[in-house]
């Protein structure tokens, strides 16, 4: 067992196993070795080290892929039913996740929640996602113009 | 070493010092690491301030590292990145990122020069550096750190495996542009055809524009199937479905075209291979060839006739290589050279045709004899290599590259190469054993009589060089050449054999013919005609051994003078190997007679058995098989040598010295009678020649390990196994040496005693007053020096200097005590004096000649006391006894008393020599 200290200071005691769904866990472990003193995650709120450490003990017993094959894009855009119902959260949650994945390097919670992400984008406007992520559009027309003459092949024809 | 991001950059402040608090150093450095994406975003974004947001509102958004955020976009269809690119300037940037569009023009099957992804860091950074005057000039946070080097490498490459930090490798203004611009051309050519398919009802527009193009179709549709794969649209996946569908339809079509249109298969093989290379049609190519599905040759054929006839299995190779030959051209003609064919060929012919038949044919001959195994085995390595030069030859229009070749060659070798070897192992323990056994059997018979023809000594050392040269030759003659019929099965060039000679010889088959039946049953087959000619010699003066070899070999040993005669090109080897042949044969002849403790010819013989195994293996070794075999295969080379060694020591060497040496323990010089020539010791004459062929044996080993193992050990190598087993088989001889020669010099002063007690009469040193002495040494004496010199000069040249050293001195010493002993044993008279002047002066020539300072005094010791029995005056022969310098301290004044009392008058005037020594008694 590994008690894991979320950055509100909330401990979780989770199996080793589930535990080292997360690269960086895994390694620390390895590194430092077995100790019953709980591991920092000052990057994870309780609330959302919570939701990781479900996903963990959903997905315990998958295959470790090391490498991912380039080729191997089957996954796209594809996400199983379960993750999909798992990433059926608000948006800054879902991002605070995506975030932990990539801090606990945590590779396939991290694509699940890229392609949850590039759901939300595709079919919205330049303006709607600057919304989305909260952004200001910095262009000059000028540039706007040119960037949109750059795109012209991809536009849907 | 596993992808660990974040350890690295902890190396300075935590693996110097083992910090007692790892966590919590480890998660605030992780925080810091957070804090400085932060910075960094900023930085590219600089229009993005962050006071016109609300920190509550502070979405986790901001906080999306590029890396994550260009993993977003990788999810996105093409029509969407447009959106993205409007977004903002930082969007825009990450959106045109190279590491998006590498990826999809991996998926389109395209390699740029500007393909990098995060795995290939390190050739992104090697790339950086090679264009660094890209204007921009990005100052971002590691953007120095790449620029840090130690020991000529940049700072992050020192921990091998590790990736560099996102910040070096996500550095935007590194990113060119340029892939996304590739793939727009892709992109806009192909999506046209792409997007025709949604409404396939009616033709689809990559058939009807290329129909009459079929290697452009291939080609279109090949893309489409990438560009699905890229998943541009949202619909991709009915889309897909449909190119799927075309592409079967056309493969198809193809395929047909392919089969019934010889004029054109080239342009469709092209079609295909375009469109998914082309298995399919490679595949109908393959299996279209007669030689997969009716093959005409039969492994059986070999063993039709009872020793078997290799003559199919060499139509079989021959065959093959031509169709290699021709399918080249075939292949070239009709495939284009990216689809490889030829390869797959090849190796479809060595995996089902060759692979088939030599299993086959290796069962057989292994079953029928292990030797005809090894034989065919090494015969087919080289037909096969012969093949690899056919794959890889330049004048063909297809070939293979080197190492693919030969990966087809250990493909089909490696899985008979452990048994191989282990049979190699194998054959040379049987055979030498079986020689050893056969050998033993034939002198059994002659043992009670031990000959007595020894080498005379002036010749001893011509007669070693001689055959240590001839000897030489033989080794160094390539066993190609002489033998090893199943070498030459269809070989018409000989794979080069080692030292120079390359034997250019075509064996005419008839030759093979006849010598194929002899080979497996008798002996070496590599130096028939070395054995031949033994045998026969052996035959002739009719002193033992194999009958049923010689008349065979005979014909064998013709045929291989015939043949090379006949080749004008190996002449010189075949003459020269023929004519140390017979130098080596004469050298024999003198040799036979002592040969039935140790046998020069049956080390030779075994020699020979070894070398013919050595032969094979090493051309296995040559050949550089890869990994595990690599090492067994050289293992397998040394144990072949080392097998040679461990048995001939044991099992021929020790136990000839050993009942050499009984012989020499049972020897008493009394039994030998009055009827032989005293001088001779047969015993110790017949170890000390042992010791000569032993020597010789040790030099023929020595020349063999020269001349084979050399090649492919290191000779400084002390902890090789090879270097190792010949070291011990030096101790052994030495050991046995030795241990023989302390029983030989018993041996020899037992018999020195003899002579001296039995020849040397009473009126030697004791004449009747009125005869008259002619000074010259007595015959008992001289028989004595006889005695020993033969018996020490035997040894000459064999032993090391310091052994022969150490022999002398001990034969010196013991032959002065027992000299001591006889004359104390004798009566001598005034005029016998001179006789033993004259005899001890002759003692002591003879020792002199030995030239050992050590035992020189004691002679000169015994010439000075023998002046006291030429002396008439008593008084002048006790000033001279009491001259003790004149011993050199050798003699005691007690000793010489014992001398003095020899003398004939001793009780007349035992007083007035006494006296004095009384008196100092008394004093």
């Amino acid at each position: 067992m590994v008690q894991l200290l979320s950055s509100d200071n909330e401990t979780f005691t989770v199996d080793k196993q589930v535990a080292e769904r997360s690269i960086l866990i895994k390694n620390m472990l390895e590194d430092v070795g077995e100790s019953d003193a709980p591991i920092p995650l000052p990057n994870v709120t309780a609330k959302i080290l919570k939701k990781v450490i479900d996903w963990c003990e959903h997905h315990r017993s998958d295959p470790v892929s090391q490498q991912e094959e380039v080729n191997d894009r089957k996954r796209l855009t594809e996400i199983d039913e379960w993750d999909q119902k798992f990433m059926e959260v608000d948006q800054e949650t879902l991002f605070e996740i995506i975030l932990a994945a990539n801090y606990l390097d945590i590779k396939p919670l991290l694509d699940i929640g890229c392609k949850t992400v590039a759901n939300m984008i595709k079919g919205k406007s330049p303006e709607e996602i600057r919304r989305t992520f909260n952004i200001v559009n910095d262009f000059t027309p000028e540039e706007e113009a040119q960037i949109r003459k750059e795109n012209e092949w991809a536009e849907d024809r | 070493m596993k992808n660990k991001n974040l350890r690295p950059a902890l190396a300075p402040p935590v693996c110097c010092h083992y910090h007692p608090d790892f966590r919590t150093l480890y998660s605030i450095f992780a925080q810091y690491m957070l804090m400085a994406d932060v910075t960094l975003l900023s930085d590219e974004s600089p229009s993005c301030s962050i006071p016109t947001i609300n920190p509550q509102t502070l979405s986790a958004s901001r906080f999306l590292p590029p890396d994550t955020l260009i993993h977003i976009f990788k999810y996105l269809p093409i029509s969407a990145t447009r959106n993205v690119a409007l977004c903002s300037r930082r969007f825009k940037v990450l959106v045109y990122d190279d590491e998006i569009w590498d990826a999809k023009l991996r998926l389109l099957g395209i390699d740029t020069p500007i393909t990098l992804s995060t795995e290939e860091v390190q050739g992104r950074v090697a790339y950086q550096d090679t264009a660094p005057t890209t204007g921009k000039t990005n100052l971002s946070l590691m953007g120095t750190s790449s620029s840090l080097y130690i020991n000529n490498k940049p700072l992050n490459e020192l921990i091998p495996g590790l990736k560099l930090d996102p910040f070096t490798a996500r550095a935007r203004a590194r990113s060119t542009g340029k892939a996304r611009e590739i793939f727009s051309q892709f992109y806009t050519r192909l999506y046209p055809f792409y997007v025709d398919l949604r409404h396939a009802s009616g033709e689809s527009m990559v058939l009807s524009e290329y129909g009459s193009e079929p290697e452009e179709c291939g080609r279109i549709l090949s893309k489409l199937v990438g560009l699905g794969k890229c998943k541009v649209v949202d619909d991709w996946s009915q889309l897909n479905d449909q190119v799927e569908k075309i592409c079967r339809y056309f493969e198809n079509a193809c395929l047909h075209e392919f089969e019934v249109a010889y004029d054109d298969q080239d342009r469709y093989a092209t079609a295909l291979v375009e469109l998914n290379g082309g298995q399919s049609c490679i595949q109908t190519f393959i299996q279209k060839h007669s030689m997969f599905y009716d093959n005409p040759f039969q492994p059986d054929a070999n063993f039709k006739s009872t020793p078997p006839n290799f003559q199919p299995f060499q139509e079989f190779m021959k065959a093959i290589s031509e169709e290699l030959k021709v399918q080249a051209s075939v292949i070239h003609d009709v495939f284009p050279p990216k689809a490889d064919v030829y390869y797959i060929f090849a190796d479809r012919v060595f995996e089902d045709v060759i692979a088939d038949y030599l299993g086959i044919v290796l069962e057989r001959a292994r079953a029928i004899d292990l030797q005809l195994y090894l034989k065919v085995i090494a015969s087919s390595l080289d037909s096969c290599l012969e093949f690899v030069d056919i794959l890889t030859s330049e004048t063909l229009p297809s070939r293979l590259e080197d190492e693919r070749a030969k990966n087809i060659l250990f493909k089909l070798f490696l899985p008979l190469m452990d048994d191989y070897l282990h049979d190699e192992i194998q054959y040379v323990k049987l055979a030498s054993e079986k020689y050893i056994n056969k050998w033993k059997a034939s002198t059994s018979g002659m043992q009670g009589g031990p000959s007595s023809t020894t080498i005379s000594n002036q010749n001893r050392e011509s007669f070693k060089r001689k055959y240590l040269s001839a000897f030489k030759k033989i080794v160094s003659v390539p066993v190609e050449l002489v033998s090893s019929a199943a070498t030459s099965i269809s070989s018409p060039f000989h794979r080069e054999s080692k030292g120079g000679h390359s034997p250019d010889v075509s064996i005419s088959t008839t030759a093979v013919a006849n010598s194929e039946p002899n080979t497996p049953t008798d002996s070496p087959s590599s130096t028939p005609t070395i054995n031949d000619e033994k045998d026969d010699k052996r035959l002739s003066t009719a002193t033992l051994t194999n009958d049923e070899v010689g008349e065979k070999k005979k014909t064998q040993v013709d045929n291989v003078r015939k043949r090379s005669s006949s080749h004008t090109g190996s002449r010189p080897n075949s003459m020269s190997s023929v004519r140390s042949d017979n130098e080596l044969n004469n050298a024999m002849h003198e040799l036979d007679a002592l040969q039935h403790l140790l046998s020069l010819e049956l080390c030779l013989q075994l020699i020979h058995v070894n070398k013919d195994a050595e032969h094979r293996v090493q051309r296995f070794v040559k050949v550089g098989f890869p990994g595990r075999l690599k090492t067994d295969i050289q293992k397998c080379a040394e144990h072949v040598f080392t097998d040679l060694l461990k048995i001939m020591g044991p099992m021929h060497i020790k136990p000839g010295f050993d009942r050499a040496a009984t012989h020499l323990a049972k020897y008493t010089p009394q039994e030998e009678g009055e009827t032989r020539d005293r001088t001779d010791v047969a015993p110790l004459a017949e170890f000390f020649e042992l010791v000569h062929i032993a020597d010789l044996i040790q030099q023929m080993i020595e020349v063999y390990w020269k001349e084979e193992m050399n090649k492919i050990v290191d000779k400084h190598d002390f902890l090789n196994e090879v270097n190792k087993e010949k070291k011990s088989f030096e101790r052994l001889l030495d050991d046995c040496v030795a241990q023989g020669m302390d029983q030989g010099i018993q041996v020899l002063i037992a018999q020195v005693q003899y002579i001296l007690t039995t020849e040397q009469k009473p009126s030697d040193y004791n004449p009747s007053p009125n005869e008259v002495t002619d000074l010259k040494p007595s015959k008992a004496c001289r028989d004595t020096i006889d005695c020993l010199k033969n018996h020490t000069e035997m040894l000459k040249g064999s032993v090391e200097k310091e052994t022969m050293n150490i022999f002398y001195q001990e034969v010196g010493k013991r032959f002065y005590e027992c000299l001591c002993k006889h004359i104390k044993s004798q009566t001598i008279s005034e005029q016998g004096g001179f006789q033993i002047i004259s005899d001890v002066n002759a003692y002591d020539n003879y020792i002199l000649s030995l030239r050992q300072r050590t035992i020189t005094p004691y002679f000169a010791a015994l010439k000075a006391l023998a002046n006291i029995y030429i002396i008439s005056n008593p008084s002048d022969i006790k000033d001279v006894i009491h001259d003790l310098e004149r011993y050199h301290g050798i003699l005691r004044i007690e000793d010489l008393f014992e001398f003095a009392a020899c003398r004939s008058d001793w009780p007349t005037i035992r007083r007035t020599v006494q006296k004095d020594m009384t008196d100092c008694n008394i004093m």
